[in-house]
């Protein structure tokens, strides 16, 4: 019985070694694509716990762990949070979240019209200029082909710049 | 993407809010993300303790126990005369001998095998210019396809060039070079790809691939730069 006590031991270690790896490889960006897109460190860092406990638990399930997989985890967590906070914020909190949001070291116009991309061209933009991802991997993480991804990110550029122009034409008439 | 995309996708990275995340506030993160490793999740049960999480896993003791009453049948088997042990020898030895050696990477877990490096041939921009029987001309790569892909894209019309090369054609008149994929024939109407699709004169296209650091390709590139092409999907 002491072998089977040390062939589960080893087990484990294999899971533990490949939980490290999978951590070692995904934590910080896992942690700045929360940071990106809610409103506050501490809550890009309870929701990268969650994402690590439920990669821990699919770890002990046998499952294979890689990057993808656990951003995969990342914007399920995502969707559930965002879903939680507009079931328990009112719409004039949820406006006053929304004005108070920094954005790097941009006045807000940037933000301001990555709002008015649509949704899954935004998503594509920001997982390619934020979060660094390549095509193929943002086609494996939507589960559409690469092209369709090239296309949205094509026209996402295109809708940001032109966006950004008609802003700043804007603002030079008001001047 | 032209100068006023680049310049947008510059004023977008600028305004990454991560910029503003700190080395404190990962190693605050990451500490805390893995402090999963310490309890047994499978453990979690509504109402049990905190404390509990802490305590050795109850796996383990089980094992444990099981061990120690499997050994103790053992030994009453033996005193009782039962003569199994010639038989279990040999086995046992057998299996524990792995677990008795185990490897210097299985007993550290602080050190884990490092992600594998990137490797694999990357592509070459050195292309051959290449002339159909209608005059057309075309780059086509000299290389068959490398290991390396790149993620750019570019999108266009098929057309020709002042050169009466083919390459992409923008609605304002410019031209930008293409590199076809190595294996691709120029036809009467347009081109055809090593895998028999084939793309005429006048079609949109949305390639995979990336730019070149800018080979001398005559007529076919005028400007210097060009596009070599790895994916040739038709548009969705």
């Amino acid at each position: 019985m002491k072998v089977q006590t040390e062939q589960g031991d080893r087990v484990e270690l294999a899971r533990q070694k490949l939980f490290l790896a999978a951590h070692a490889a995904s934590h910080d960006k896992v942690y700045r694509y929360f940071r990106r897109r809610t409103e506050s460190a501490s809550t890009a860092e309870d929701l990268t716990a969650e994402v690590f406990r439920i990669a821990w638990e699919k770890c002990l399930q046998g499952q294979e762990l890689s990057v993808l997989m656990v951003f995969g985890i990342a914007r399920n967590v995502l969707r559930n949070h965002h879903r939680a906070t507009a079931r328990s914020l009112n719409l004039v909190q949820q406006l006053e979240l929304q004005r108070t949001q920094q954005l790097g070291f941009d006045d807000g116009t940037v933000a301001d019209v990555l709002d008015r991309l649509k949704p899954e061209e935004r998503e594509v933009l920001l997982l390619t200029y934020w979060d660094g991802f390549t095509s193929a991997e943002i086609s494996a993480l939507l589960n559409v082909t690469a092209t369709a991804v090239r296309m949205r990110l094509h026209r996402a550029r295109k809708q940001l710049s032109e966006l950004l122009r008609m802003d700043q034409a804007t603002e030079d008439v008001q001047r | 993407m032209n100068k006023k995309e680049a310049l947008t996708v510059e004023r977008l990275n600028a305004a990454d809010p991560a910029l503003a995340v700190t080395e404190e506030e990962l190693a605050r993160s990451r500490e805390k993300s893995l402090t999963v490793m310490d309890t047994d999740v499978n453990q979690v049960a509504v109402g049990g303790s905190i404390a509990d999480f802490h305590q050795q896993p109850a796996k383990r003791r089980v094992r444990l126990m099981a061990g120690a009453g499997l050994v103790a049948t053992a030994v009453a088997a033996v005193v009782a005369g039962v003569v199994v042990t010639s038989s279990m020898r040999a086995p046992l030895a057998e299996q524990a001998a792995p677990a008795a050696t185990p490897t210097t990477a299985e007993t550290d877990s602080s050190s884990f095998t490092p992600l594998p490096e990137i490797t694999g041939q990357m592509p070459t921009f050195e292309a051959n210019i290449i002339t159909g029987g209608n005059g057309h001309k075309a780059a086509v790569s000299i290389g068959k396809e490398s290991d390396f892909h790149m993620d750019a894209g570019s999108m266009g019309t098929l057309g020709l060039n002042a050169g009466g090369c083919l390459a992409s054609i923008a609605p304002d008149g410019t031209s930008e070079g293409l590199i076809f994929p190595f294996g691709t024939r120029v036809t009467e109407t347009g081109v055809v790809f090593p895998d028999g699709k084939s793309l005429n004169i006048g079609d949109e296209f949305a390639f995979g691939g990336g730019l070149s650091p800018g080979p001398d390709l005559g007529v076919c590139s005028p400007t210097g730069a060009a596009f070599l092409v790895q994916s040739w999907d038709p548009l969705p």
